[in-house]
């Protein structure tokens, strides 16, 4: 048994904090645990940022679409859109072992996405970027740590 | 998101509270570039932040890079949840350092 919505926007920064509290809203009305909510909240405003900055080759009005589907154990979040083909697990993971004057923050988003998340994949269908990220509904700290005792 | 900074023990104490994110982090930077000055200590106290995206990383990277140019020293307490799980997983935690709260920052920065 599963619960599912969708909910769409244009490739403009300025409608994306109503997307992600249209997305809280759901979450919330469905119970779904703080942990699990705010990393998807995280994963949308990673990959969306980076569709609208990154994603377009032209300066015409896009729809951004993300179907979010409540599993019992998992939310599993897809964000889709009509940008130039582009795999966010081709880019290599960023260098968090610099020193302070030559840390950079490219990459640092999709970075946290993927270690954050229970798995990330990607897929181009007819012409649409199609990235999925499954969010387990488990607390961070027995997702991680399965075998110990967890506060 | 809202700031308030006080002072205390001869160094600024600066509460984040609520989001730091790609909406949020235009006024932190607005208000932070007033906290940079030589020899500035600084304490970001994030005990009541639960969300932070790599926007506000950026924001946190840059005053960091500012205070240290200008001879002062930023550090960050009261981490916990999805903002501990970010700070660490970007390796934010080897390159400021990190405390419990604001009084063993307080002991230290």
């Amino acid at each position: 048994m599963s619960v599912n919505r969708v909910v769409t926007m244009k490739n403009r920064m300025a409608e994306l904090e109503k997307l992600t509290g249209d997305v809280g809203s759901f979450l919330e009305e469905h119970a779904v645990p703080s942990a699990a909510a705010l990393t998807a909240a995280l994963a949308l405003e990673e990959i969306i940022t980076n569709i609208v900055k990154y994603g377009y080759d032209d300066n015409s009005e896009h729809v951004i679409a993300v179907s979010l589907e409540l599993q019992p154990e998992r939310l599993v979040l897809q964000v889709s859109d009509d940008g130039h083909a582009f795999d966010p697990l081709s880019a290599p993971a960023p260098d968090t072992k610099q020193p302070l004057e030559e840390r950079r923050i490219g990459g640092l988003g999709l970075h946290l996405v993927r270690q954050m998340a229970e798995a990330v994949e990607y897929r181009r269908v007819a012409n649409r970027n199609i990235q999925e990220v499954r969010i387990s509904l488990a607390s961070p700290c027995k997702a991680a740590r399965p075998n110990e005792g967890c506060t | 998101m809202e700031i308030t900074v006080r002072n205390e023990q001869q160094a600024l104490v600066v509460a984040v509270v609520g989001r730091l994110d790609g909406m949020t982090t235009p006024e932190f930077d607005r208000q932070s570039s007033a906290w940079v000055k030589p020899g500035q200590r600084l304490v970001l106290d994030l005990s009541q932040l639960n969300y932070i995206s790599s926007a506000g990383l950026r924001s946190i990277l840059a005053l960091g890079k500012q205070m240290k140019a200008a001879g002062g020293a930023l550090g960050l307490s009261g981490l916990s949840g999805l903002v501990e799980e970010v700070i660490s997983l970007s390796g934010f935690n080897t390159i400021l350092p990190i405390y419990s709260d604001v009084a063993s920052a307080l002991k230290s920065v």
